[in-house]
């Protein structure tokens, strides 16, 4: 399954009676990238989850265009890689079986294991794959979300606040990945560091209330 | 299948290197079993009294460890994870497989423990403990999943599993207590019969229920 296009059409997102934003329409095709950049408290984790479908819109609709037609976003999730602080692996099996058990629960088939011995080298924690999550750093752990997003192979990769944690070498690895997912995958950024909002090719800002 | 298969292994693999749920509901059971036969010496109970403890301590027992499942992803932060990877349908069948197989294993060491205890725990009809001792466990893990992802979202957690499991399952454990009376006194298969089909309606109607309920539940 290949995300060809996102489109989000006056979306708007309320909790009771607070607005979260409003009116958000946006664009992102193959090839594309979007910064959703905003201070604290605006909404750009929420309008992330919105985009997933992990959260339904209080007004407006999120569709995926798959070429041959469009689809809500939870039934194209197989096809997206979302790296979040809000969401965590399991800290009682290794980095390996977490990779390993996800993409099961993700695809039912086992990953490739040739691609996430790679992905393990690239993000510079192969020496650590078969050890408990536990005794990770929380840098390691983001790293290890990456390797997760990534192993997926998605068309869509969300990212929301994508260096936290982050010392500077894996920023830089961060970095360059985006920039080659960006070939001919849509990255969506959600960011409120100036410098990562300039990775992608357009910005939305949400303002607080 | 495969994917609430997944699930069932991440699960069985998670809780096999903590151990969290296996040993506590291993305390449980041994401690109420023992208070049991303090508490009945070498008094002769009748097969519905020993029917009737043997269920408590699986209500008991069902109360602390299945009602984990949903609530140890929570508090991990890992409900998101499978919210992300994961249809409603794959998690729900997961977790409901995760709990037959620990209630089943949970009914195993009951039985054991009954047996080595209790010279009057005698089953006389060998297929209907069987059918009881599966049928119960498929029963407790249809309503304790359900329950448990609704729960799981509550703030007072502990405490909301027994009171709302209890009237859920009172049918369920009336009709096991019968079933299981009716094994020790060594009745035919034919005369369970009515219980049996309690027991399948009840594990239908919930599973039926819950297949309906769990995308809300399960999302946001």
């Amino acid at each position: 399954m290949i995300i060809r296009s996102i489109q989000a059409d006056k979306v708007s997102k309320k909790f009771g009676a607070r607005k979260i934003f409003s009116e958000i329409s946006f664009r992102v095709k193959q090839g594309d990238s979007l910064s959703i950049a905003g201070k604290n408290g605006s909404g750009k984790s929420t309008l992330c989850k919105v985009i997933l479908g992990l959260l339904s819109p209080s007004l407006g609709v999120v569709k995926y265009d798959l070429g041959n037609g469009s689809v809500d976003p939870a039934d194209a999730r197989s096809a997206v890689g979302f790296v979040s602080p809000y969401f965590s692996l399991y800290e009682d099996l290794t980095g390996m079986e977490n990779m390993v058990y996800l993409s099961r629960i993700r695809s039912g088939e086992d990953p490739p294991r040739v691609l996430l011995d790679e992905l393990f080298e690239r993000f510079q924690i192969a020496q650590f794959k078969h050890v408990p999550v536990r005794t990770y750093s929380s840098g390691m752990k983001q790293r290890l979300k990456y390797i997760f997003a990534l192993a997926g192979a998605p068309s869509l990769l969300i990212l929301d606040e994508p260096t936290s944690n982050l010392d500077e070498s894996g920023s830089n690895i961060v970095r360059t990945a985006c920039k080659e997912f960006q070939k001919d995958g849509i990255l969506i950024i959600a960011s409120n560091e100036a410098e990562e909002v300039q990775w992608c090719s357009a910005t939305i800002t949400l303002n607080s209330r | 299948m495969k994917r609430a298969y997944a699930v069932l292994q991440k699960d069985i693999a998670s809780e096999l290197r903590t151990r969290y749920a296996v040993n506590s509901l291993f305390m449980f059971v041994l401690i109420s079993v023992s208070i049991i036969l303090f508490a009945l010496r070498s008094e002769n109970v009748s097969v519905d009294i020993l029917a009737g403890l043997y269920w408590v301590v699986m209500f008991f027992a069902s109360s602390i460890g299945l009602s984990r499942s949903f609530v140890s992803e929570e508090e991990r932060g890992t409900a998101l994870t499978l919210q992300l990877i994961a249809s409603p349908m794959s998690v729900y069948a997961g977790k409901f497989l995760y709990n037959a197989v620990l209630s089943l294993l949970l009914n195993l060491l009951v039985t054991i423990l009954y047996f080595f205890f209790f010279p009057s725990f005698q089953i006389a009809s060998l297929d209907i403990f069987l059918l009881v001792m599966l049928l119960g466990s498929l029963g407790f893990s249809a309503a304790s999943t359900i329950l448990a992802a609704i729960i799981a979202k509550a703030n007072a957690r502990g405490a909301l599993f027994p009171v709302l499991s209890f009237p859920v399952m009172v049918p369920l454990l009336m009709t096991i207590m019968n079933a299981t009376a009716k094994a020790l006194e060594g009745a035919s298969l034919e005369k369970a019969a009515p219980e049996f089909q309690v027991l399948i309606s009840y594990i239908i109607v919930l599973v039926g229920g819950s297949y309906l309920l769990f995308d809300y539940v399960w999302k946001d």
